[in-house]
């Protein structure tokens, strides 16, 4: 063979190299061995955490005693890995999943509210119930709205390789924030109502 | 929270079973000396059966809603109520129609009264004012729309009655109704629907429903409780993006037609761009602007309501051509950054291609928020940003400094992942009225503009009992009021009743209750009163009301034996020449060639200058000579005929139109003609200035008889 297109062989069997070290390890940097573990850990919950809305969609959709159960399980993950971006977004998902689970329990004890033919009186547990799932989601939105803003600012690569979008968050939570004020309100004047 | 939760909130008023501690009224009957002298319960001394049962004091029910919920800080309750329930609302039971038996020749009893319906009760309710509604019996049963009671800033509905039978008895030979089990004790149960305060300050009644009715205050908080925490769980729902948007589906959203009034926009990508990189947040010119998309209103079929003329000849398209991105602070707080125009909207005359536009700031204060659009004299359209940010949808950029940051300064999260296009939701309102400075309402929806295009949507017949049409004869006056829906601004307007008949635009409630109140009112007869929504299709109702007399004045029945009809007569032929002849001069201080009766010497100025004074009711009344009153009447649109002239159309008639005139009844028409000699010294103002041609009209099955014109000089307090 001609010595120059084994030169040309080799320059390009380096560039394929180099390709594939950049798919793996730039293009892709989240390729790494702990990454990987907490994917498969989502994954086994059928949760496609490769980018945060797909992830988030995914916790969406859990049964209230697999949020349970995976909200520990991040937990843990957090406090095993040595990468600090790995950390907090592992705790951002736990957080998540928690917030979902008080989600929906509060829609269910909404439901139940609304369904009951008992008097409102009657049903004051029921509301201080809500009250209390209310406040869980109230405050772990919060934190939830400061570490994505953290996270964002710590890591800017990462936030837009994983598609972390955050600016919505602040018109949301200050939503949440006064629906809390208004229940909590409510419930309360019930409660004394009630007595 | 949105208007829409807010009012999602107040639609989705549920029921709850009855508590004790509900909205109920218990009292006794007022008793009645039987013939031996003892007290019995029963209707009065010669009972009908269409009578009712007196209720003894205490009778009422008395509702301090700030004192029962004092327990709620001021904020939480003005929130909901603002200070609509400040005060004492006093809920009064005073009659009661019970069912009722009749006796049988067998000594059996059959059902005679309130059969299907159940006994029936009357609540007055007195406002914290001392404002109180008119008496209404309502049954419990028969829940329909008109079962429901609205007064001041509620709805109220009886929900359920307990009051014993009553059956027919002889006590010697007088017939009385007494109760089975013979208990004295009455009881009234019912449900309040409570008007609210939305976000434009006004206040806003729910739909009349059994859903919207609370009937206890246990209730109403717990519907409150439950339907905030329905908004926690909406809302936490999206406290992170949950899916990133495709731009794809941002195209959607730009391409699709909104039912509201909307206009949109968005910016060109590379100004995005630049935007984003050097976190510059200003308004984005309208060179910066990509693609705008509003809607298109063809107005061209909206008549005026005094006149029946066309107030617009277009169509119009409205469209965004600049707009000042959205600015928050980290704990999502809206940047007001005063003086800078946030939303640019033009509006393109379509027939003309006359294009305006004129900026306003959102969400900083209410006289800030609308623009006047003028289209050659009186096309006018006025548009109003709505007050809620939240209804206008801009890209985001997030202040990190806390409202401090100028642009340029560090942003956090500037726009990451969001369609960068802007929507504004406005509210318009077009000049409804010719002669008057009057417009009509705001608008939100294009389906309210196309209805009011479309013409009146409400029709009203008023007779008396008998059937015959009501109008003029007894001054019959009708009256729609309601609030803008945008502003909340009282809005009303009365007509006289021609014919029979009377027409109004009306509001239509889209997205906001809005409560239409009819007040029609005649001499002699007792005034009617009725609330409304227009809610549904086709948005139009047709309302026939009967008056009932009220014994003073004119009584029903005794309406003159006339064929009472809409007439279209007058200035005919040699009528409206001779009044061009009369008029012209005086007007012109020129004297007109004799012309006899060729219409076609007077050139067309001529008739449009007095059709004109005509149609502004400057010149022209018509008066009864019995009563002295004016007759009102209005100008049909045209002349109903032409030739030509000298290549110039001459008009032939002009027709005024009279409504409820009596056939063979002399009116006198009073035509007010300017003194030349004060027209040249300057303005006609007073009585002296004027002189008064008149003549006698009597309008027969065969057509106009008119007397001779008689000019004379106009007297005190004539004009």
């Amino acid at each position: 063979m001609d010595k120059r297109w084994k030169n040309l062989i080799i320059v390009f069997g380096v560039i394929a190299l180099l390709g594939f070290v950049y798919y793996l390890y730039i293009s892709r940097p989240s390729f790494v061995p702990e990454y990987s573990a907490m994917l498969t850990l989502m994954e086994k919950y059928g949760v496609d955490a490769k980018q945060f809305p797909s992830a988030l969609a995914g916790i969406s959709n859990l049964s209230e005693p697999q949020l349970e159960k995976l909200s520990t399980e991040l937990k843990d993950f957090s406090n095993k890995t040595n990468e600090a971006w790995l950390k907090d977004l592992a705790l951002i998902y736990s957080d998540f999943a928690e917030m979902e689970l008080n989600r929906k329990k509060l829609e269910k004890a909404s439901l139940q509210a609304k369904s009951l033919t008992a008097s409102a009186c009657e049903r004051v547990s029921l509301f201080n119930e809500m009250k209390k799932r209310g406040g869980s989601v109230v405050k772990i939105s919060e934190k939830l709205f400061q570490a994505t803003s953290d996270f964002s600012k710590k890591y800017p690569d990462k936030t837009a390789e994983i598609k972390l979008y955050v600016a919505p968050t602040a018109t949301q939570l200050a939503r949440i924030r006064e629906s809390y004020k208004m229940q909590s309100a409510f419930v309360g004047a019930l409660g004394e109502v009630c007595k | 929270m949105s208007t829409k939760h807010i009012f999602t909130l107040f639609l989705l008023m549920f029921v709850l079973a009855p508590l004790a501690s509900g909205f109920r009224i218990v009292a006794n009957m007022k008793p009645t000396e039987m013939p031996d002298g003892t007290l019995g319960y029963t209707y009065e001394t010669r009972y009908r059966s269409d009578s009712h049962v007196l209720i003894n004091e205490p009778n009422t029910f008395e509702l301090n809603l700030r004192e029962e919920l004092s327990m709620l800080n001021s904020a939480t309750f003005e929130k909901i109520f603002d200070n609509l329930y400040n005060g004492v609302y006093t809920f009064k039971l005073t009659r009661i129609e019970p069912t009722s038996y009749r006796l049988n020749d067998d000594g059996s009893y059959r059902c005679v009264d309130r059969c299907n319906t159940g006994p029936k009760a009357e609540l007055i309710l007195t406002l914290p004012d001392g404002r109180h509604n008119n008496p209404k019996f309502k049954a419990a049963i028969d829940k329909v729309s008109g079962d429901w009671v609205s007064f001041g800033p509620v709805r109220y509905a009886i929900t359920n009655i307990e009051v014993a039978d009553f059956y027919e008895n002889y006590i010697g030979s007088d017939r009385y109704y007494l109760p089975n089990p013979p208990n004295p004790r009455v009881a009234v149960d019912f449900c309040i629907i409570f008007g609210y305060i939305n976000e434009r300050r006004r206040t806003v009644i729910p739909r009349a429903s059994m859903e919207n009715c609370f009937e206890s205050i246990d209730e109403l908080l717990a519907f409150l409780a439950t339907k905030y925490s329905e908004d926690i769980v909406f809302s936490a729902g999206d406290v992170l993006v949950s899916e990133g948007p495709s731009w794809a589906q941002c195209d959607i959203d730009f391409e699709k037609e909104s039912e509201l009034l909307e206009v949109k926009a968005r910016p060109k990508q590379d100004k995005w761009d630049e935007a984003v990189r050097m976190a510059k947040f200003n308004m984005f010119a309208e060179s910066e602007i990509a693609e705008t998309r509003g809607p298109t209103l063809d107005l061209a079929g909206l008549v005026a309501e005094d006149t029946g003329n066309a107030l617009f000849d277009s169509a119009y398209k409205f469209d965004l051509i600049s707009f000042s991105p959205k600015i928050l602070t980290p704990t999502g707080t809206i940047v007001e950054r005063k003086g800078i125009p946030d939303a640019d909207i033009k509006i393109t005359e379509v027939n003309s291609g006359e294009a305006k536009h004129s900026r306003m700031d959102y969400h900083i204060s209410d006289s800030e928020l609308q623009a006047q659009y003028s289209f050659g004299g009186k096309k006018q359209i006025i548009l109003r940003l709505y007050q809620n940010p939240a209804e206008i949808e801009m890209p985001y950029f997030v202040d990190e400094q806390n409202n401090n940051c100028a642009s340029g300064c560090p942003l956090y999260g500037v726009g990451v992942g969001h369609c960068k296009d802007a929507y504004v939701r406005f509210a318009m309102k077009v000049r409804l009225f010719e002669n008057e400075n009057k417009f009509s309402w705001f608008m939100k929806t294009k389906r309210e503009v196309q209805t009011l295009v479309q013409g009146p949507n409400i029709n009203i017949t008023v007779t008396d009992l008998g059937g015959n049409p009501l109008g003029l004869g007894s001054a019959t006056k009708a009256t729609i009021s309601f609030n803008d829906p945008v502003t909340g601004e009282l809005y009303s307007i009365t007509k006289n009743v021609l014919g029979g008949t009377v027409s109004f635009h009306a509001p239509i409630s889209d997205l906001d209750e809005i409560p239409i109140t009819l007040s029609i009112t005649a001499t002699g007869y007792e005034p009617y009163n009725e609330t409304f929504v227009l809610d549904s299709e086709p948005y139009k109702k047709d309302i026939v009301v009967q008056l009932q007399s009220s014994g003073a004045g004119p009584q029903a029945g005794t309406e003159p034996e006339v064929t009472v009809s809409t007439k279209y007569v007058v200035f005919s032929y040699a009528a409206f020449k001779t009044l061009v002849e009369n008029y012209v001069p005086y007007f012109t201080g020129e004297q007109l060639p004799t012309v006899g009766d060729d219409l076609t010497a007077y050139p067309k100025d001529s008739y449009i200058a007095v059709y004109n004074a005509l149609r502004d009711s400057r010149i022209f009344k018509l008066v009864d000579p019995e009563t002295g009153q004016e007759v009102p009447y209005s100008l049909d649109f045209s002349f109903t005929g032409s030739t030509q002239y000298n290549g110039k159309e001459i008009p032939l008639h002009v027709v005024i139109k009279f409504g409820n005139l009596y056939l063979n009844k002399t009116y006198q028409a009073k035509f007010f003609l300017p003194v030349p000699s004060r027209l040249a010294g300057g303005t006609v103002d007073s009585y002296e200035d004027l002189k008064v041609v008149t003549v006698n009209w009597r309008f027969t099955e065969s057509g106009l008889i008119e007397s001779n014109w008689q000019t004379r000089d106009a007297q005190s307090g004539e004009w």
